[in-house]
């Protein structure tokens, strides 16, 4: 059973549940899925992975500095504690981990510029190229930020643009893969926890 | 955008992005705001998005007249001055708000029963949008309209400016029985329940002298096309929620949460979360109040923390009995 911590601090998360559990069928693993709210709850049930959606990066800093959630910043020692747990940051989760604001290294070594694209009429679906996946992915991108540069892999692009940056086993991604009907990177994450 | 993207493949304004926008609120408190000002406290007491108005529904309540859509520079005003998406309201029908809306470049419209309603028999033609749109409902056919009109979200109607939560939990628990409901029906109860929405879109026969009948007309004689495909896409959506056992979209409630209670108490009802009108800048102090509902929305499910919010905030606003009011907005749209 392959626990994966789904972080709640505000964001589209139903469809990662849904993403989850279809990677998991196609896979034959068996999961669990743990709503974290707060750091006690990330502590205490210590999951293989975690994916931390996206949503709007201002509000996710407010619930998770909150001192009845103090997620933020406890999941980001808790992501450095644990180099060999996988985890998925999509859009605004990917600015978290690109700016964690807590004194300390960020989890993925690269520039994010918030809200790069515009407001929602300029948001748009283009095909993606992942190299961590081996082949294009559907990307979906919402009032998606940008990464500027990286010094960490870069794990997918779009055009010339760095997409998705990949730092170990972290992995921060500029569009919602959860939105797809592709599971790939759902998929990575499970693998990812049964090694390689 | 960079001059390398192959700018003929990629698709804008698509369903799945309507609907995706509305999902990265999941979670959130959207605030009413009417200045600039307004929107800065929402946006630091975590505010998912802000939704611009030209005044709050009891304002709206109390001065009576014609409410529009607000004013083209206080919506370009408070979209500089804050970084979360701004929702604007557009009246119920009122095309012609909506694309100055789309035009102005705000994130989602509002097509609200708040508002003044500009068509008596058809609600805004929502596919046609390149931006997404959020409608109010009260219960689960009315929901269905608007969805296969294209909203991208829905909320409760609730009963807007009178910090009485009496009339969300109505719609809320409305639309979670019908839909319990037309799980168990079996084919004949389905189709009756696709002619009774369906009576939502012949309000013109209604009100016509002569015996106007739309299926007879030709074709283009409704916004959203003949009444045959209304009838599909009316047809499409029903046997989606039978299906999922939820409305296909984000669900909200929005019409008199007024306190954190308020929020969990229709978090807890299932709702995705929370439109915060009048509840925040008619209270006594707004910027605690907005910060102790998003913290009560946020952990909806732990009591603890619901009654720390709750000892953050000083008085709510003034609440009024539905009973006692002169318009019922939740009647605007049907």
């Amino acid at each position: 059973m392959i626990s994966v911590g789904l972080v709640m601090l505000q964001g589209a998360r139903h469809d990662h549940i849904s993403s989850l559990n279809e990677a998991s069928r196609d896979l034959g693993l068996e999961i669990e899925i743990i709503e974290i709210r707060k750091l006690s709850e990330l502590t205490s049930t210590d999951p293989d992975a975690i994916v931390i959606p996206g949503g709007e990066s201002t509000t996710m800093r407010k619930t998770g500095q909150d001192k009845s959630s103090m997620l933020i910043p406890g999941m980001f020692d808790w992501i450095r504690d644990n180099p060999s747990k996988p985890v998925l940051g999509t859009c605004a989760g990917a600015i978290l981990l690109a700016d964690p604001q807590d004194g300390n290294p960020p989890l993925v070594e690269a520039q994010i510029d918030r809200n790069a694209y515009g407001p929602q009429y300029e948001s748009f679906q283009a095909t993606v190229r992942s190299s961590l996946l081996g082949r294009e992915f559907p990307g979906i991108f919402i009032r998606a930020p940008k990464f500027i540069s990286s010094e960490n892999e870069v794990c997918a692009t779009m055009g010339k643009e760095i997409v998705g940056v990949k730092n170990g086993r972290v992995i921060a991604l500029t569009f919602h893969p959860e939105l797809s009907s592709d599971k790939g990177f759902h998929r990575w994450l499970l693998e990812s926890v049964c090694g390689e | 955008m960079s001059g390398t993207l192959d700018l003929t493949k990629m698709r804008y304004g698509t369903e799945l992005l309507k609907r995706g926008f509305a999902k990265m609120q999941e979670g959130g408190v959207v605030m009413d705001v009417v200045t600039p000002e307004e929107a800065h406290i929402a946006e630091d007491a975590g505010a998912v998005s802000v939704m611009a108005l030209e005044r709050v529904p009891a304002d709206i309540r109390a001065m009576g007249g014609v409410a529009r859509m607000s004013h083209p520079t206080m919506i370009k005003e408070i979209m500089e001055t804050t970084s979360i998406p701004v929702m604007a309201k557009a009246r119920i029908g009122h095309e012609g708000e909506a694309r100055v809306l789309e035009s102005l470049g705000v994130d989602m419209i509002d097509e609200s029963e708040v508002l003044t309603p500009a068509d008596p028999f058809f609600h805004i033609p929502k596919k046609d949008f390149t931006i997404p749109f959020v409608c109010g409902c009260t219960n689960l056919g009315e929901a269905i309209r608007r969805i296969s009109e294209g909203a991208a979200m829905i909320r409760t109607k609730g009963e807007a400016g009178t910090g009485n939560v009496v009339s969300a939990v109505q719609h809320a628990s409305l639309v979670a029985g019908e839909i319990k409901h037309i799980q168990s029906a079996d084919e004949q109860e389905r189709d009756d329940m696709v002619d009774i929405i369906m009576q939502g879109y012949r309000r013109m026969n209604d009100a016509s002298e002569f015996n106007l009948t739309l299926e007879n007309l030709p074709d283009g004689d409704t916004p959203f096309g003949t009444m045959g495909e209304v009838k599909e896409d009316v047809e499409s959506v029903l046997d989606e929620v039978a299906r999922i056992g939820r409305l296909p979209v984000v669900t909200f409630s929005a019409g008199g949460i007024a306190t954190p209670a308020d929020a969990a108490l229709m978090m807890n009802r299932g709702m995705d979360g929370i439109f915060v009108g009048s509840g925040i800048f008619k209270s006594s102090d707004p910027s605690l109040t907005a910060e102790a509902i998003v913290l009560a929305t946020h952990h909806f499910n732990d009591p603890d923390v619901v009654a720390e919010a709750c000892s953050l905030v000083g008085e709510a606003m003034p609440g009024l009995e539905i009973e006692t009011l002169d318009v019922r907005l939740e009647e605007r749209g049907w």
